[in-house]
């Protein structure tokens, strides 16, 4: 039993504990220092062990949370939802901290990166840290996004923020999870929570539609990942990924059954992360989700997918690399272009979104079919370059959709660089990024990602990114175009009646809550820090650039 | 196999039993039927209807879910509890964090009215 330390899982136990702590708190109805207190207490203790027995900063963490739990029915009394998301907010930055603790004892001396725990089910590596970081950052930012909206479409539940929490968990933990129950688990466990997530709106036909779409086909792309999973282990014996790879590179593995394995788990994961034949569920998912949801399915969930399909591709399945690369291009191919080509003629805002991060799953698959140390930090460098800058892009479709009071589309945001250009330049920023454009976030991931292509000899695949770019700055442009060349509807004479004047007075209010405006503002910034700054960034994922083997 | 011989055949000797007995009431039986013997035991409604497609409430799923969370401890905690004493505090502790897990989730379904059946 020793060697399962808790070190090793600190965020995910801490954001679990959160979730549970929350829910408990969701149904203390008037007295929540029922709850909070015992909690708080509890976790002052354990914090003050923790620190007393050498581990300093996860102990502060924890004791500091503890502090802050009673402390909030007392600061935001009678607003238990906001107590709720300043919960699962504190709770994530936790997490956040945790995570660069943890990145920061492994990357210093004496430090372990690439190592196994928990019996070799989590992986202690790069690939898990880094996952972590885009998921926990994507899921603190999306909070605070999301409150005010949910608030205003009368679906705030308490049971937001617990999910988020869960769902987190559950992304995370399929970032570092290194055998085949702890991926399905944690598989399951985001999955679940996105399923009912996406369906907070009940009353709302859309909100329905893609929680049903979502649920049934991540139920079916999960029964063929576990079909293949289960053949892998009858044909390995073995349920370790590290073992799993180790086995197919003998002789000795029957190929015809490992044949169907590879294509049902790559079948699987293609689903998850919405390659381009396997992607048709996306646009209506990401479309009738509530906005704030939405973001977190696009930033959070693909980083996780794709650490799943990395640690699949690159851990158990190195020795048949040429047999699943060339088949992953052609998939990367697909998306990239059909993702650009389709996001050309649509006209919501979140359906073009959708397509885009069919289009950015593309360009990701280009550094996995790279099958080098380079392609996995490329990989890295772009989901989360593709997470900031997407968050910022879903911001401000919130800040629209809570001011005109519907769907996004391109009629809706006209003129949108006159009435109020704070939120057309945030978004114009964002879709400059995600195009790729010199300056901000994506075009370091982008730029990172074509390199490890080029390096490792997907000259072809690389060149089709190229295009595929091209065709997509044509959308992002186009969006840029209607905020800022085109006139605002109310400002057209022909069509200024009087009611659309009084919509007109109610659009240049800035009627943002606190938390949209930071939590975009914040990921804007970080758009141009990551743009202007790299290095860092590069840095970072080039050490770590470690996958347990 | 042959150890597990034994089980084949009581399980069949089981089988038969529950069949022949049924098997055997329906035919020697005798059968003076009459709309009273009919219908509904003791004090229960006449059905309306079985239209096939019928709308169940939903509560019962809630119930059947409820029931599917005890079933999965169970299933969990029965072998636990043959190893515990080689497991030690370390399976004590574990499994008092999953049943902890559970006993939050419990409290919430009732917090929520999850049993309250209107």
């Amino acid at each position: 039993m020793s060697d399962l330390q808790p070190g090793q899982l600190a965020p995910e136990l801490l954001a679990t504990a959160a979730a549970l702590v929350l829910l408990l708190l969701a149904v203390s109805r008037r007295r929540p220092q029922l709850v909070m207190l015992p909690v708080g207490l509890g976790s002052i203790a354990l914090g003050a062990w923790m620190v007393l027995g050498g581990a300093v900063v996860p102990g502060a963490v924890v004791g500091l949370l503890g502090v802050a739990a009673p402390l909030l029915p007392v600061l935001l009394p009678g607003r238990p939802t906001l107590q709720q998301a300043w919960g699962g907010g504190l709770a994530l930055a936790g997490a956040l901290v945790l995570t660069g603790w943890q990145l920061a004892v492994a990357l210093g001396d004496g430090g372990a990166l690439g190592v196994t725990g928990w019996r070799g089910s989590i992986a202690v590596d790069g690939l898990a840290g880094f996952t972590r970081i885009t998921v926990y950052l994507s899921a603190l930012l999306v909070i605070p996004m999301g409150y005010g909206y949910l608030q205003e479409r009368r679906i705030n539940r308490a049971e937001v923020e617990p999910l988020i929490l869960l769902a987190a968990v559950g992304m995370a933990l399929l970032g570092a999870a290194n055998d085949l129950v702890t991926i399905v688990v944690a598989l399951e466990v985001l999955s679940f929570a996105l399923y009912v997530l996406a369906g907070l709106a009940r009353r709302d036909r859309r909100s329905q539609e893609s929680s049903l779409k979502y649920f049934v086909s991540g139920a079916v792309a999960s029964a063929v990942l576990l079909y293949g999973m289960a053949l892998l282990y009858l044909a390995t014996g073995s349920l370790e990924l590290p073992a799993i790879g180790a086995a197919l590179g003998s002789v000795l593995v029957p190929a015809a059954l490992v044949a169907v394995a590879l294509v049902l788990v790559a079948v699987g994961v293609a689903f998850k992360v919405a390659l381009a034949p396997f992607h048709l569920w996306a646009p209506d998912v990401y479309q009738g989700a509530p906005t704030s949801v939405t973001a977190l399915m696009a930033a959070a969930t693909k980083a996780a997918a794709f650490a799943l399909l990395l640690r699949m591709a690159l851990v158990a399945f190195p020795a048949l690399g040429d047999v699943w690369a060339p088949a992953l291009a052609v998939l990367a191919a697909a998306s990239m272009l059909y993702g650009a080509v389709a996001a050309l003629v649509q006209a919501d805002l979140k359906r073009i979104l959708a397509y885009s991060s069919v289009t950015h799953a593309g360009y990701a698959a280009i550094g996995v079919v790279a099958r080098s140390t380079d392609g996995l930090g490329a990989t890295m460098t772009y989901l989360l370059t593709y997470a900031v800058g997407s968050l910022a892009a879903f911001g401000v479709v919130i800040a629209v959709e809570r001011r005109r009071r519907g769907e996004v589309t391109l009629a809706t945001i006209r003129g949108l660089g006159r009435t109020s250009p704070l939120l057309a330049g945030i978004l114009a920023l964002a879709l400059l990024s995600l195009a790729g454009i010199p300056l901000t976030a994506g075009f370091v991931g982008k730029l990172e990602v074509f390199r490890a292509g080029v390096a490792a000899g997907w000259t072809w695949l690389v060149v089709i990114g190229v295009l595929s770019s091209v065709v997509a700055a044509g959308f992002y442009l186009r969006i840029a175009g209607v905020m800022f060349l085109e006139e605002a509807p109310d400002a057209a004479p022909a069509t200024g009646d009087a009611d659309e004047d009084g919509d007109d007075e109610d659009a240049r209010l800035p009627v943002l809550s606190t938390g949209l405006s930071a939590a975009t503002a914040l990921s804007a910034a970080l758009v141009l820090v990551v743009g202007l700054q790299p290095a860092l960034l590069l840095e970072l994922a080039a050490q770590a650039s470690v996958l347990v083997r | 196999m042959d150890a597990m011989l034994p089980v084949l055949i009581l399980g069949l000797i089981a089988v038969g039993f529950a069949a022949g007995s049924i098997a055997v009431s329906n035919l020697v039986g005798p059968k003076r039927l009459n709309p009273t013997k009919l219908g509904a035991y003791e004090s229960g409604n006449e059905p309306l209807a079985d239209v096939p497609g019928t709308r169940f409430s939903v509560k019962f799923y809630l119930v059947a879910m409820l029931f599917l969370v005890f079933d999965v401890e169970a299933v969990f905690v029965y072998p636990w509890a043959v190893v515990l004493r080689e497991l030690g505090w370390a399976g004590l502790w574990q499994m008092v964090a999953f049943v902890g897990i559970l006993g939050v989730a419990f409290v919430y379904e009732i917090g929520r009215g999850g049993l309250e059946w209107d």
